[in-house]
């Protein structure tokens, strides 16, 4: 039979041959843009702290724009010119429905904005429209109906029955073994409408002290030390970055996971970087080439290097004499704060004399000592402290002091403390060019009514004053995996995968839950609740997963509550210099997703608590503003205002587009006036009576700033007893700019996947020759002892595609920190901070041994291995 | 821009529609649009012809030097390269010929004279640092790109290089084919059959 040779296939015959693309598909060549009647939505990114602007454009599907400004929404001509935003990248486009009729949307960068002038986005921000639920995408998979484990299927079930089995459920186990038998492990940041609400449930009507946010064990704060000197984590505004000469970065990678903040702010700023990370990632190379600094740190010595810098500094008289006396506290003010609540304070703040003297005694901090704690050779924290803190003839160079998790995710008390006061010592205070600030990880969304109840709590720090309390919240994990939580409630958050000792977590959660021997067999609502209880009787727990997406957890779920996000419901939170906006709703979220603060507010009215008649998302953001009143996000004067003119709140702030405003928000002169930064000296008298005392003092007893004794001598033993030894290297992790935290929406896009289709482990040439492994070969790591939250050593172990660069320096690797089912915590042993409880995320190590090759070793294959330090 | 001014800046000015319409001989290249909506999909996808462009012949080409261009539009930008390694998309008896756009697909930075010849990146864009690997399609080695570099498909009869299509948008259009003029000498081939879709202006 002769076969039929179709013009397809000559055409294929006569095409070169070549080597075959990687992706299957070819690359859209075209993108519909907005005609000009397109519907506008003000919202900003879902990601990072810095919080770009961003608006959508929504259109019936058989409408379209034209290349005429005139005949789009943009109202430019296209091509559009370099430079300027606006164009329209396929990643960019979706179909969604709206209203329940299909809608093209486009999702790009607001070139309006205060935060991303000219439309500039990244990686993450720019590809906004592929989040948004489309079930011909990979989006797909979205939870879409309560769900509920009966006979190992997780079978629909109605909205009614779902919220009654939660309530029924709670109920049962806080009136049996009271309110610690229900747990709560929340996000910190997804929207001030859904944080308000879970913060009422569990702190405030239920008064459970077992309470943990996303990326801790505990309900604690992050850079404790940089709060305990009393600076707010967001004073800034980014305007003052680009007053700054130099830029201490601890533990911040902004090119990485701040990519605005990086492009927008601070390069071009023009200061000089000191980028301290164990990782010469493209932000070092960048502050190399820019006559700035490299500090390779040995993981987690950033305490030892703080010091050191600080050291030398006193030892020269570099200090900022001057600010300190008029600034900071002195021994009698640092007596003012409160015993218990304010114990660090009473231990670890002393005043400027009494800390100079304590690091001038301890020769741990000499350059020769350093050198070797460190690895950063002497020279460097030499030319560090002179960039720092030298003086300029008459003047002071403009330092600004900025950490992240790089830093207090390693000690997380003596590394930011010491950051902090070396903050302090060069004059980084509160004024354009001289700043101290966390970069920030998520937005922040976090408006509570009520915060994490120390005083319930029962554990105590061993170091504090003698005689006076110490109190430490209770580690969620640890309590978690004992067998004392009746219900364990998940709300948005990736727990599995995402904590230290991360198999041991999953090993003894399926043990509670699915592998209990107690499982259900019925869908009707009171044989379920009947056969739970006997499961909590049992000593195991109900699990509910409250989520937009499947994930780890999932595996082990009792129920599944569907979540509406971003995009699908009217939301409202702050950035990273307190610039509330809107988020718009933009499409329908699928199925019968709800966003959180509905659910929680079922879940409360069915246990019979008050004060939940909320009947839309604006009615809980008026509520919430009376709760913000005098503080760094008080809002009041927004409703306050926004009422006077006959307006929803949520309506009001809409108006403000994506500029929105900077908290607190004050009305000078009649107008409704925003707030540049906090502790700011330079702030105008005659407005002090319109603003919260924050925003021209620090936020301490006394209204002066705190030096805190970052002692490496609390963390020196743990330190020696997990770093590598023999054969081991450190196995670090952290971000990477292509994917956001847990990989949920790049999970689900391609173009992220063709990047890092796997975990990788970064390591360097010498120890991949010596290991005799190439990029793309796949690799074990194991460490023996992972020490977990309940005091038991296993081992952990994780599988990874080999990427061989000079990012990473000798004896030094480096992981993804939350890539879904690769989880770098699987080789972190669960050691806690002495004085806070956090996590120390950055002590995982292990042997690393080659098994074979992936198909991502081919050319074919659609990672790159080059490294990243080309760029 | 209206069609008064391109006609008195851009005499050979064309439109998609206009390039759809033009010669039909043998078929060239086929593009699949794969982001439709279901609607539309449902309707066939949208094949539409590039034009064929002679570059360079293979003989003079020196490893590592580029070789600029301009495809499909006179206004888009390109560079030739022999990268002296294997690379997807690669023709040639090394499989190392490769064409990328040079016009950064974040927002528009020039590329020109920023590829790293020994490591076939592409890069650093002098706007926000984005860089690519031209071996593996273009992807970004990092990037605030949201797509990859355009890699222009190449064809040879064995004496000179052809380019016969693209891979992905060009900065600044919202089509590879429209609001632009076609390149001299650019052969426009192709059985075409017009968009039922609505994505044209």
């Amino acid at each position: 039979m002769t076969k039929d040779i179709s013009r397809r296939d000559l055409i294929m015959a006569a095409r070169s041959p070549s080597i075959d693309y990687a992706v299957y598909e070819e690359s859209s060549n075209q993108v519909p843009i907005p005609p000009a009647n397109a519907e506008v939505h003000t919202s900003a990114c879902d990601y990072c702290i810095v919080g770009c602007g961003y608006k959508a454009y929504t259109w019936p599907v058989d409408e379209a724009g034209g290349s005429n400004a005139d005949d789009n929404a943009f109202h430019r001509d296209f091509p559009v010119v370099a430079g300027r935003g606006q164009w329209v990248s396929p990643n960019m486009h979706n179909i969604v429905k709206r209203d329940g009729k299909l809608h093209h949307v486009v999702v790009i960068a607001d070139g309006e904005t205060a935060v991303n002038r000219e439309g500039n986005h990244s990686v993450r921000g720019g590809k906004l429209a592929q989040k948004l639920y489309n079930p011909n995408k990979p989006t797909a998979d979205r939870l879409q109906t309560p769900m509920l484990r009966v006979n190992d299927s997780m079978l629909p079930i109605s909205w009614d029955d779902a919220t009654t089995i939660v309530a029924e459920l709670s109920r049962y186990a806080i009136d049996k073994n009271g309110p610690n038998a229900f747990g709560m492990r929340y996000y910190s940041y997804q929207y001030w409408e859904n944080t308000y609400a879970l913060s009422k449930l569990i702190y405030n009507d239920i008064g459970t002290a077992i309470g943990a946010e996303h990326d801790k064990p505990t309900g604690t704060n992050d850079a404790v030390g940089l709060d305990d000197s009393g600076v707010d984590g967001f004073s800034t505004s980014y305007a003052d970055f680009k007053e700054a000469d130099v830029i201490f970065m601890s533990g911040f990678d902004p090119y990485e996971n701040h990519t605005i903040l990086f492009t927008e702010w601070i390069a071009p700023g023009g200061a000089k970087i000191i980028f301290v990370n164990p990782r010469k990632s493209p932000t070092a190379v960048h502050a190399e080439r820019n006559d700035g600094l490299h500090l390779q740190v040995q993981p987690n010595t950033d305490t030892v290097l703080n010091n050191a810098i600080q050291r030398y500094i006193l030892e020269q008289g570099w200090e900022d004499a001057e600010w300190i006396s008029r600034m900071t506290a002195s021994s009698e003010e640092i007596l003012m704060e409160k015993p218990g609540k304010h114990w660090r304070r009473r231990t670890f703040g002393q005043d400027f004399e009494a800390h100079k003297a304590w690091l001038l005694s301890d020769d741990q901090y000499t350059l020769e000592n350093a050198e070797k704690t460190t690895w950063v050779p002497k020279e460097k924290i030499i030319r560090a402290a002179e960039m720092m803190a030298k003086p300029r003839g008459k003047t002071r160079p403009k330092t600004t002091v900025m950490l992240e998790k790089g830093n207090y995710w390693s000690f997380n008390y003596p590394a930011s403390a010491s950051l902090s006061s070396l903050g302090l010592l060069v004059g980084a205070g509160s004024r354009p060019g001289q700043n101290m600030s966390r970069a920030g990880g998520h937005q922040r969304g976090g408006m509570k009514l009520k915060g994490y109840p120390l005083s319930k709590s029962w554990v105590e720090s061993k170091h504090g004053k003698e005689g006076e309390p110490a109190p430490m919240p209770v580690n969620f994990d640890q309590y978690a995996m004992s067998g004392k939580l009746g219900v364990c409630y998940i709300l948005g958050t990736t727990w599995l995968d995402s904590m230290n000792a991360a198999q041991a977590i999953r090993l003894k959660l399926g043990e509670l839950t699915r592998k209990h021997p107690i499982q259900a067999d019925s869908l009707v609502v009171a044989e379920y609740i009947d056969t739970l209880k006997k499961r909590i009787d049992a000593g195991g727990m109900f699990l509910v997963q409250q989520d937009i997406y499947p994930n780890t957890l999932t595996d082990f779920a009792d129920i599944i509550l569907p979540a509406a996000t971003w995009g699908e419901a009217d939301f409202t939170r702050a950035q990273g210099e307190r610039r509330l906006r809107m988020y718009s709703r933009i499409s329908d979220a699928p199925g019968e997703a709800k966003p959180d603060w509905w659910t929680i507010a079922q879940i409360g009215k069915k246990m019979g608590y008050e004060g939940w008649d909320f009947e839309e998302a604006n009615d809980i953001f008026e509520k919430a503003s009376e709760k913000s009143k005098g503080g760094h996000y008080d809002f009041s004067k927004v409703v306050e205002v926004a009422r006077s003119q006959g307006k929803k709140a949520h309506e009001f702030l809409r108006e403000m587009s994506t500029t929105g405003i900077q908290l607190p928000a004050r009305i000078v002169n009649g107008e409704l006036t925003g707030t540049l930064r906090l502790h700011d000296e330079t702030f105008p008298d005659d407005e002090k009576d319109t603003a919260p005392k924050i925003v021209y003092q620090f936020k301490t007893a006394s209204g002066k700033a705190i030096f805190m004794k970052g002692d490496w001598n609390l963390v020196k033993d743990t330190f020696e007893k997990f770093r590598p030894k023999g054969d081991e290297m450190w196995v670090s992790n952290g971000r990477i700019n292509h994917i956001w935290q847990s990989m949920f929406d790049g999970t689900r896009q391609p173009f992220v996947k063709q990047r890092y289709p796997s975990n990788f482990l970064m390591i360097n040439p010498a120890d991949a020759e010596r290991l005799k492994i190439e990029s793309g070969d796949l690799v074990a790591v194991e460490n023996d002892k992972v020490l977990d939250q309940l005091g038991n050593e296993a081992r952990g172990v994780l599988s990874l595609v080999a990427y061989v660069t000079d990012e990473v320096g000798v004896g030094v690797t480096y992981t993804y920190a939350f890539y879904p089912g690769q989880s770098a915590d699987n080789v972190v042993p669960a050691v806690t901070d002495p004085i806070t409880g956090v996590y120390n995320y950055k002590i995982g190590k292990g042997r690393i041994r080659r098994m074979g090759e992936t198909p991502l070793k081919k050319v074919e294959g659609t990672m790159s291995f080059i490294p990243r330090t080309v760029g | 821009m209206s069609d008064e001014k391109e006609e008195s800046t851009r005499p050979v000015c064309m439109h998609r529609r206009d390039v759809l319409k033009a010669g039909a001989v043998v078929s060239g290249s086929a593009v699949i649009y794969p982001h439709l909506s279901s609607a539309q999909s449902s309707a066939g996808g949208v094949n539409v012809a590039y034009p064929k462009l002679k570059i360079a012949p293979i003989k003079g080409l020196v490893e590592g030097e580029g070789v600029s261009f301009n495809y499909p539009l006179n206004e888009q930008p390109n560079v030739l390269l022999k990268l002296g390694r294997p690379a997807q998309g690669g023709i040639g008896p090394d499989f190392d010929i490769v064409a990328f756009s040079v016009l950064c697909p974040h927002m528009g930075g020039s590329l020109r004279g920023r590829y790293q010849h020994d490591t076939a990146a592409m890069g650093p864009c002098p706007f926000h640092f984005s860089t690519f690997d031209l071996a593996r399609g273009g992807v970004p080695v990092h990037a605030s790109a949201t797509q990859n570099l355009p890699q222009v498909k190449l064809e040879t009869d064995g004496k000179d290089i052809f380019a016969v299509g693209i891979n992905g948008l060009v900065y600044g259009y919202r089509d590879n084919l429209t609001d632009g003029t076609l390149p001299e000498g650019a052969e426009v081939i192709g059985e075409v059959q017009e968009s039922r879709g609505t994505l044209r202006g």
